[in-house]
């Protein structure tokens, strides 16, 4: 990748090597002087929450926080912004909460015109690769956080949003999700809603097995005893399917940095500093392999995909299956609240990642080429008001990683459980600091040769090794960027 | 007025006629010549820098075990056709006797064709897994010991993979030869008859020698279609896996250029792959001079 860090500087450097908030707050200054003047707006936005949908009454009082807003904390704007954004697909809703956001912020600045599209999956990626070589496209572009953000940012595409948005304002995102996209003291996305995977379980088969459906399993000893508890109540323990291989990243990010203290250090094996046979990387194949071993896997998976290995959970056959929080309406709505239960993942690692929630926040970035950059930095602060982010979790069930977002209001027991978790349990996926090609070339080869038994644990752990060896020689660019990165973390 | 034409044709200066033909000459070099050019040229560059690395692609390729794999899947893959041409000559041979009811049994066997490679996709998709209706069947019929994850275990994926391919495109041939035995003389059928020639004999010394030049056809469209058309079915049914037991060219190609953002060697491997093609064409069609076949 074309390394090209010159992106525009309009803003003082801010200190973000560890994204505290209270680093932040130091930074705010002035700014959050002035932004102080907008927050009888914000409590008006957040009195005005209490309609969850989007009637005329709603619509007019958002307009009004956003008009509001505006008067007080920037000049007026105006001029043209084309919104790319993906989302619809794992948050169904947010493509009519998009709608609304942008005729809102259009109604409160009325020189300003906001075109957004709605992204297929499969051309988000080159379709922007595509704009950030023409350097023309969006202003505003959405990206999956970590190394696809970064991936831009190093290639110039991408103006830093701590350049953009003031320090006060980010300190209301949780530090995690920003620390995806923080390199060199900048950082390159705002987070825009949170994706954590986690696994879900039956109540009812808990029960049924003689387990406590309260208290589910977190040791892997537990875990394990709960794979056999289910499995002679003829269960099947786990519902998973590995075919096409869309499942696998979900899968690994349960178990692959329990050996770890921090994501960023999974770049070490990638980075060549660290080699993945050290049982801190590859503990975990030895754990999967005990599961298949013990059964608690349904027979198919491996001619299933993900799709239909979740599908094992929601006819009722299978006592646990990971998925991502978006999916637990749609479970509750299936299996009944009382029935649908979340868990984090077994603990067995001795690195403090060990157990934790994995979770990646969505990204939105300011393009460097974009025409009117603080119209898309105002905007996305809008998006970021709460009232705005409490509609957008009505309307998606999508939960922002903001301290504003008021989880009090979150319909489902399983949700709030999830943001509770996320805010202080929560741990960035590997994916966010891991080569994609990495994956499929080589990560998911040794998850799927596991358990078509092709592979033994270490001989998973060597594959890995050798294919990341040879990626590293091949992408010697690459890898310096990502050396630097890790190494910017600390 | 023939021998007129061709004096009147050679009689022009050869730059007049390059005139008339420098418009579809520029629209085929536009459509044809400058997108390989463009790839081969983006072989040759280091997509990061923009830099020429000359055949550096080239040889990361050689030492790239997907790459080989990849194209050693598409040569698999080549299994198809005869398999293809056997099943197309055999039922337009059935068809073409007009069984009872044949008019139906040709619209069934071109029916999958019809449908977008998508679909049949995902149908086969259902029927392969480890409790669709391919295992339910041979568990019904007591061939339990057969039972597979069709497309989950790499020694059975690629085949699955080519069965898919096969139910689908065996349509397409049959129409084709039928059309072609539609045009064979019925005195052929019935000297060979005559003579004492039974169904075996006739389709060798009388169908298969009609079909020659269509079959020819046919295997060189497929032989392309293996190299070049199977992206759909490995995406649908496979994304290359397991580990890269179906992994093809195209896939290879796809993956390297709009995922790993390694433009360079997707090119590379373009441009071997059109390489491969363009070789395995020209030999099969002159085998075919050699053998005859127009």
């Amino acid at each position: 990748m074309k390394t090209d860090r010159s992106e525009p500087q309009q803003r003082a450097p801010i200190e973000l090597q560890s994204f505290g908030r209270r680093q932040f707050l130091r930074g705010a200054g002035g700014v959050a002087i002035t932004s102080a003047f907008g927050l009888p707006a914000i409590l008006a936005a957040c009195s005005n929450s209490a309609s969850s949908s989007a009637s005329a009454a709603a619509t007019a009082s958002a307009g009004a926080t956003a008009s509001a807003e505006t008067s007080t904390v920037a000049p007026r704007l105006s001029g043209k912004s084309t919104f790319w954004w993906w989302g619809e697909q794992e948050a169904p809703g947010l493509e009519k909460w998009v709608g609304e956001t942008v005729g809102l912020y259009q109604d409160a600045h009325p020189g300003v015109e906001i075109s957004s599209v709605l992204q297929a999956t499969e051309s988000l990626m080159p379709g922007f690769k595509a704009a950030g070589d023409a350097k023309q496209g969006p202003d505003l572009q959405y990206m999956w956080g970590g190394i696809s953000t970064m991936g831009f940012a190093w290639q110039g595409f991408v103006t830093p949003i701590s350049d953009l948005i003031p320090a006060d304002e980010l300190a209301h995102i949780f530090p995690s999700s920003l620390s995806e996209t923080a390199d060199q003291g900048k950082v390159y996305a705002l987070p825009w809603y949170i994706f954590p995977l986690h696994f879900a379980y039956n109540k009812k088969h808990f029960r049924t097995a003689g387990l406590d459906p309260e208290s589910p399993p977190r040791s892997w000893n537990d875990f394990l005893v709960a794979v056999d508890k289910l499995k002679a109540a003829g269960i099947t323990p786990w519902g998973y399917g590995l075919k096409g291989l869309s499942g696998i990243g979900n899968f690994a990010s349960q178990f692959n940095l329990q050996g770890l203290d921090r994501p960023i250090d999974i770049l070490k094996p990638v980075a060549g500093t660290a080699k993945y046979t050290d049982p801190a990387y590859s503990e975990w194949m030895h754990r999967i392999k005990e599961a298949i071993d013990r059964g608690a896997f349904n027979e198919d998976v491996n001619s299933l995909d993900l799709a239909q290995g979740q599908d094992l959970f929601v006819s009722g056959e299978a006592g646990m299956n990971i998925i991502g929080q978006s999916q637990i309406s749609g479970l509750v709505k299936a299996l009944g609240s009382d029935t649908v239960g979340v868990m984090l993942p077994p603990k067995f690692g001795s690195g403090a990642l060990a157990g934790k929630l994995s979770t990646t926040a969505q990204q939105l970035l300011v393009t460097s080429w974009a025409t009117n950059p603080d119209v898309a930095a105002d905007f996305l602060k809008f998006m970021h008001t709460p009232e705005r982010l409490k509609a957008m979790n009505v309307a998606s069930g999508a939960i922002p990683p903001d301290d504003r977002f008021d989880a009090s209001g979150l319909e489902l027991a399983q949700d709030r459980q999830i943001l509770a978790w996320a805010n202080t349990d929560g741990a960035t996926n590997y994916q966010n600091f891991w080569p994609p090609q990495m994956d499929r070339e080589n990560l998911f080869l040794a998850v799927q040769g596991l358990f078509n038994g092709q592979l033994q644990p270490d001989q998973a752990a060597t594959q890995v090794q050798e294919t990341l060896d040879r990626w590293r020689d091949k992408n010697q660019d690459q890898v310096k960027q990502l050396s630097d990165w890790a190494a910017s973390a600390g | 007025m023939g021998r007129l034409l061709r004096s009147l044709r050679w009689s022009r200066p050869p730059s007049a006629a390059w005139l008339f033909l420098t418009p579809a000459v520029f629209m085929a070099l536009l459509v044809f010549a400058y997108p390989i050019l463009q790839i081969l040229r983006a072989s040759l560059l280091d997509r990061g820098r923009n830099q020429f690395v000359g055949l550096a692609n080239y040889a990361s390729l050689t030492d790239d075990p997907i790459a080989w794999q990849s194209i050693q899947n598409n040569f698999l893959l080549l299994a198809v056709i005869p398999v293809l041409i056997g099943s197309s000559i055999l039922i337009a041979s059935i068809l073409f006797d007009h069984p009872r009811g044949w008019q139906i049994y040709r619209t069934l066997v071109f029916a999958p064709y019809v449908l977008s490679v998508v679909v049949v996709g995902i149908a086969f998709d259902q029927i392969y897994t480890g409790r669709g209706v391919l295992n339910t069947v041979l568990s019904g019929v007591g061939l339990d010991g057969f039972r597979r994850e069709w497309l989950g275990d790499p020694h059975t994926a690629l085949a699955s993979v080519m069965a898919v391919i096969i139910w689908r495109e065996v349509g397409f041939g049959v129409t084709l030869f039928l059309a072609r035995l539609t045009t064979a003389s019925t005195d052929l059928y019935d000297a060979a008859r005559v003579d004492g020639a039974g169904w075996f004999a006739i389709m060798r010394h009388v169908t298969v020698p009609h079909l020659r030049p269509v079959i020819a056809v046919y295997a060189a469209s497929t032989m392309i279609g293996m190299f070049s058309w199977v992206f759909g079915y490995i995406y649908i049914l496979t994304r290359g896996g397991p580990g890269y037991s179906t992994y093809v060219s195209e896939y290879f190609i796809y993956q390297s250029a709009f995922n790993y953002d390694s433009l360079g060697s997707a090119a590379a491997l373009a441009s071997v792959l059109l390489g491969i093609v363009v070789v395995a064409v020209a030999f099969q069609f002159s085998g075919q001079r050699q053998m005859g076949v127009e």
